[in-house]
């Protein structure tokens, strides 16, 4: 019997079986990393939702500790500028479809435009004036005007501004006179 | 033994070598497989296990951080640090940091006070362009030497003043308002950075553009109607905080020469 078929043959089935261990420890090594991949994925996911929620609840327990609401939080943070407490000040309990604008010019002089579509009564604007200056140092406000729409404008200006001392106590009278 | 027979026998022999030798091979191959299997397994968990290490690291930093923040909060709360955090970005202001400036006018202040300790210049040179910067543009401007320092006089279009009334009318009472504010703006400017310089007077008029056409002619002529004239002649300028006086305290220090805005302001 010819000796070289089942040489050939004992050959071939070497390299066969070499393919097949080659093969399947492949495909159970990238079986592995996807397993491993897809494990990290979702570890990763879930550490992403409780920094999230770790970082609400942290972020949630340090406002409480500046105050209870959000401009007492705002007044007592120090991480807030002029510009950021003015902006939450003024856009508190806004009159319906009014708008606000804070802008600062000149480097000190912080300007508040209060826009509605008719002219506010006077005690509106004295209650206005009184919710943002009691809360800051007047002297940071160059003016507030409370702008009507296509109307003219009135104008609160700092000298009117700082005769007020006390802007928590002082009478709506008193608040009137020195500023309109 | 027949040479036949001989043959037969290495046929075998070699058979039964490359056998061996194939089997051989296989068994190694499974084993340099294993091993590396096993390999990739323990670098695979000790990945993992650095994962986890690391995050519960961060998580310990965020907590530790978090219970410093606050600590810290409830001091500044019993200190009432935002006020002075706030005082001082207000100083800073006053300062004029380069850091805050964000306008145009921001701009130019910052350029007037290079210009104020420009030594290259003399004085009188020094405010003819303090002047020129401090006044909107179309202005014109006059520095005079006096028996003691220098006065300057600005006079500037009510044009050149932009008012934004946010969405109101502007009517006369706005640009009497802001008239008086650029008026002042301009004298506290130059007093700001020129009252180093000898400065120790600042006239500012305001001027409106009217067309006159004299009787019998066709033709009219541009001319400069003044509507607001102000000046301020502090006692000794140079011992002011200008830097700190805000446009409406200069609108209560200045005389007003003229007026007539006064005249035509409704009043509301």
């Amino acid at each position: 019997m010819d000796p070289m078929p089942r040489l050939i043959a004992v050959i071939v089935a070497t390299l066969v079986v070499h393919a097949g261990v080659f093969g399947g420890f492949h495909l159970s090594e990238q079986r592995l990393k996807q397993a491993r991949a897809r494990a990290t994925l979702a570890q990763q996911g879930k550490w992403h939702n409780e920094d999230q929620q770790r970082e609400r609840d942290q972020k949630q327990a340090k406002d409480a500790k500046f105050g209870n609401n959000a401009v007492d939080r705002v007044v007592n943070d120090p991480a807030v500028d002029i510009l950021g407490l003015l902006k939450v000040l003024t856009g508190q309990d806004l009159p319906k479809t009014a708008q606000v604008t804070v802008g600062v010019e000149r480097f000190t002089e912080f300007s508040i435009y209060l826009k509605t579509i008719s002219a506010l009564p006077s005690e509106q604007r004295v209650a206005y004036l009184r919710k943002v200056l009691s809360r800051i140092n007047p002297a940071y406000v160059f003016q507030v005007a409370f702008v009507e729409d296509d109307g003219p404008t009135m104008a609160a200006e700092q000298s009117c501004l700082l005769q007020i001392k006390d802007w928590a106590r002082a009478s709506d009278a008193a608040i009137a006179r020195a500023c309109f | 033994m027949s040479p036949k027979q001989t043959s037969a026998d290495r046929a075998q022999l070699l058979f039964i070598a490359v056998l061996i030798l194939g089997l051989v091979s296989v068994a190694a191959h499974i084993g340099i497989r294993v091993a590396l299997a096993r390999t990739l397994t323990r670098k695979l968990a000790k990945a993992t296990r650095t994962a986890i290490e690391q995050h519960e690291q961060a998580v310990k930093d965020s907590e530790a951080k978090f219970q410093a923040a606050l600590l810290d909060a409830e001091a500044a709360v019993q200190e009432g640090r935002a006020g002075q955090v706030r005082e001082q970005e207000f100083a800073r202001r006053q300062a004029m940091d380069p850091a805050l400036a964000k306008s145009a006018a921001e701009k130019r202040l910052l350029e007037m006070a290079t210009v104020g300790q420009d030594r290259s210049l003399d004085a009188a040179a020094r405010l003819q362009k303090l002047a020129k910067l401090a006044s909107p543009k179309g202005s014109g401007v006059r520095v005079t030497k006096q028996k003691k320092g220098y006065s300057v006089e600005a006079a500037f279009p009510l044009s050149a003043i932009q008012i934004d009334a946010h969405g109101g009318k502007v009517d006369t009472s706005d640009r009497h308002r802001e008239a008086r504010l650029a008026a002042a703006g301009i004298m506290r400017d130059l007093f700001a950075f020129g009252a180093s310089s000898g400065l120790q007077a600042v006239e500012v008029s305001c001027q409106n553009l009217v067309k006159v056409r004299e009787g019998g002619t066709a033709q009219d002529r541009n001319e400069y109607l003044e509507l607001f004239r102000a000046r301020l002649e502090p006692r000794s300028p140079q011992s002011f905080d200008w830097g700190t006086m805000s446009r409406t305290e200069v609108l209560g220090s200045m005389r007003v020469i003229h007026d007539e805005f006064g005249r035509i302001t409704t009043r509301r």
